[in-house]
């Protein structure tokens, strides 16, 4: 019984049976041409290597078991949002309440996924939606198809679509999933509502 | 007459003894799960469960209703007979070795002497070692009959690591043997009453750690594995076999499997709390009921702590590759084991020359 011991991973050439690669562990080679007391004092401090490495193991985890969770005690609690969360999309207003999105198309055709629909429409002067020319008669954004990649709000020249930290679209219908304009369109300031 | 009556309380006590030891394993159980998903959590940053009750405490039982609601999903192709039974093994079997387990002294009641524990049998240990030994059968078994390749390797990854662990497991306790030179698991606790003394100060319980504490390293280890814990969770590596033996069981069968891993941590934490610390024993003081409550008290909290770093190694340590569990098990553990034989067999021959 030549190895007995605990680690050692080196390969050495001429010594592996046949050249076959040996992953060796927990092998000693005791008939290294090493004299006796260095083979013991190496194979010493490897157990106290390994001794110490443990202790340092078991403490830090048992240092981590009194530190607070990381977690969100949610929904217990309510969560807690990173200013950039790409939530849920949020249509903006401009400062008189008057709609941001312009019809533009941009983030339709910025969004991967194509699931944001629009149907433009012509503002008139006793019918202004938008402070622009054209508003978006229908804008929907299908969550069954959005990955929040935030494409859409990076294509938007008006930034009127933004992204907000809302994320509870669970739903047992897909049909659900549709969201239509009036449920992303931020609401009216209350001062601007009626003018 | 008062032969009949004798019978009869024997009866009634080793029935009530059972049922209230039944119930407190089970109890320990489930609620070693609950601590052990809460110790994990902590060291991971987590909550871990705190829902369902205070603190989570009602958790298992709600594992419990969801393991007995789920589908019982047979595998077509499985060896139908054997893959019942498995489980059925499994779970009898982790339950049998606590009869021998004494956790606590023995009191007086209307003139009966009770032990705190369901039987004294002289071959205590023997016995526990052979019944957890039976235990690879099941989950040898059960990769076996569920005709499933992951099973199979868990299967026999299991069969391969505990036959090799189990020698260890055994040359650990040898040397305690020695000491205390019987097998009787109440035997055992006798010569570690008392304390070490410098100067007549008592400083150490005389405690079979502290005469074997290479015995107690080789024990422990070895009992990891043989419970199939991590690091030596190979039979069920999630990662590599995706459940290993028990991929294929689902609802009250694997919860079977898993009450059997969770008895069998407990039954290992026992014995070595009554082979190397003490059992029960532990400062005592009070009225005659508080003197037969506290050892049952101590042997508890003994447990407690082994089941706890059984935990909190879980949570730190990584597993075992398979060649290096074996060379671990046969080329350091397993002559480790045969040193301290030799040794404290030749201490004792020196003592008594
Ligand atoms: S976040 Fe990405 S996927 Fe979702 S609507 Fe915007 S561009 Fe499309
Ligand atoms: S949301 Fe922005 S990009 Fe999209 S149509 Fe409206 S103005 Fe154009």
């Amino acid at each position: 019984m030549k190895n007995i011991g605990i680690r050692d991973d080196t390969v050495r050439p001429g010594r592996s049976s046949g050249g076959r690669r040996r992953n060796a562990v927990f092998y000693f080679d005791l008939s290294e041409a090493l004299p006796y007391t260095e083979r013991m004092a190496k194979m010493l401090r490897e157990v106290t290597g390994t001794v110490g490495a443990l202790a340092k193991g078991f403490a830090v985890t048992f240092k981590t078991m009194f530190r607070p969770a990381v977690t969100e005690n949610y929904p217990a609690e309510p969560v807690h949002f990173e200013g950039r969360y790409r939530g849920l999309h949020v249509l903006r207003r401009d400062e008189n309440g008057l709609e941001k999105c312009v019809a533009c198309f941009l983030c339709a055709a910025a969004c991967p996924a194509n699931c944001i629909y629009i149907e433009a429409a012509e503002n008139t002067s006793d019918h202004r939606i938008s402070a622009a020319e054209r508003y978006a008669k229908v804008y929907n954004i299908d969550y069954n198809r959005c990955i929040f990649c935030g494409y859409c709000v990076e294509a938007c020249p008006c930034d009127a679509i933004t992204h907000g930290h809302g994320f509870e679209i669970a739903s047992y219908d897909m049909n659900g999933l549709v969201y239509r304009k009036e449920q992303l369109l931020e609401k009216p300031p209350a001062a601007a509502a009626k003018p | 007459m008062a032969q009949f009556a004798e019978a009869h309380f024997f009866l009634i006590e080793s029935v009530v003894k059972i049922i209230v030891v039944l119930f407190v394993l089970l109890t320990a159980v489930a609620y070693v799960v609950w601590l052990e998903r809460k110790v994990v959590a902590r060291i991971q940053s987590r909550w871990g469960p705190y829902w369902v009750g205070p603190h989570g405490l009602l958790q298992p039982l709600a594992d419990g209703l969801k393991f007995l609601f789920k589908e019982d999903i047979v595998v077509q192709d499985a060896d139908k007979v054997i893959y019942w039974m498995a489980p059925f093994l499994a779970f009898t079997l982790a339950f049998l070795s606590i009869a021998v387990i004494p956790f606590g002294g023995s009191f007086q009641l209307f003139g009966h002497t009770i032990q705190l524990q369901i039987t004294d049998l002289n071959v205590g240990l023997l016995y526990v070692f052979a019944v957890t030994s039976l235990g690879v059968y099941s989950i040898a078994l059960a990769g076996w009959s569920a005709n499933s390749k992951y099973p199979l390797f868990g299967g026999l990854r299991s069969s391969a690591q505990m036959i090799s662990y189990e020698l260890s497991l055994g040359l650990g306790v040898v040397g305690v043997l020695m000491i205390s030179g019987t097998l009787s698991l109440r035997g055992v606790v006798t010569p570690q009453v008392g304390f070490w003394h410098i100067a007549g100060i008592p400083f150490l319980p005389r405690w079979n750690v502290f005469r074997q504490p290479l015995g107690f390293l080789v024990y422990f280890i070895a009992a990891i594995a043989e419970t199939n814990r991590i690091p030596f969770d190979l039979p069920e590596g999630e990662t590599e076999l995706v459940g290993g033996f028990h991929t294929e069981y689902s609802s009250f069968k694997f919860a079977m499997f898993f009450i059997a891993e969770y008895a069998n941590m407990v039954t290992v934490s026992c014995l070595a709390t009554l082979l190397f610390f003490g059992g029960w024993l532990g400062p005592l003081f009070g009225p005659y009921w508080l003197r037969v409550i506290l050892p049952v008290i101590w042997f508890c909290l003994k447990v407690f702590c082994f089941l706890f770093f059984y935990i909190w190694m879980r949570g730190t340590l990584p597993r075992f590759r398979y060649d290096q569990l074996m060379a671990f098990g046969w080329k350091v553990l397993l002559p480790l084991g045969f040193l301290n034989v030799l040794g404290t067999s030749f201490v004792i021959a020196w003592l008594h020359s």
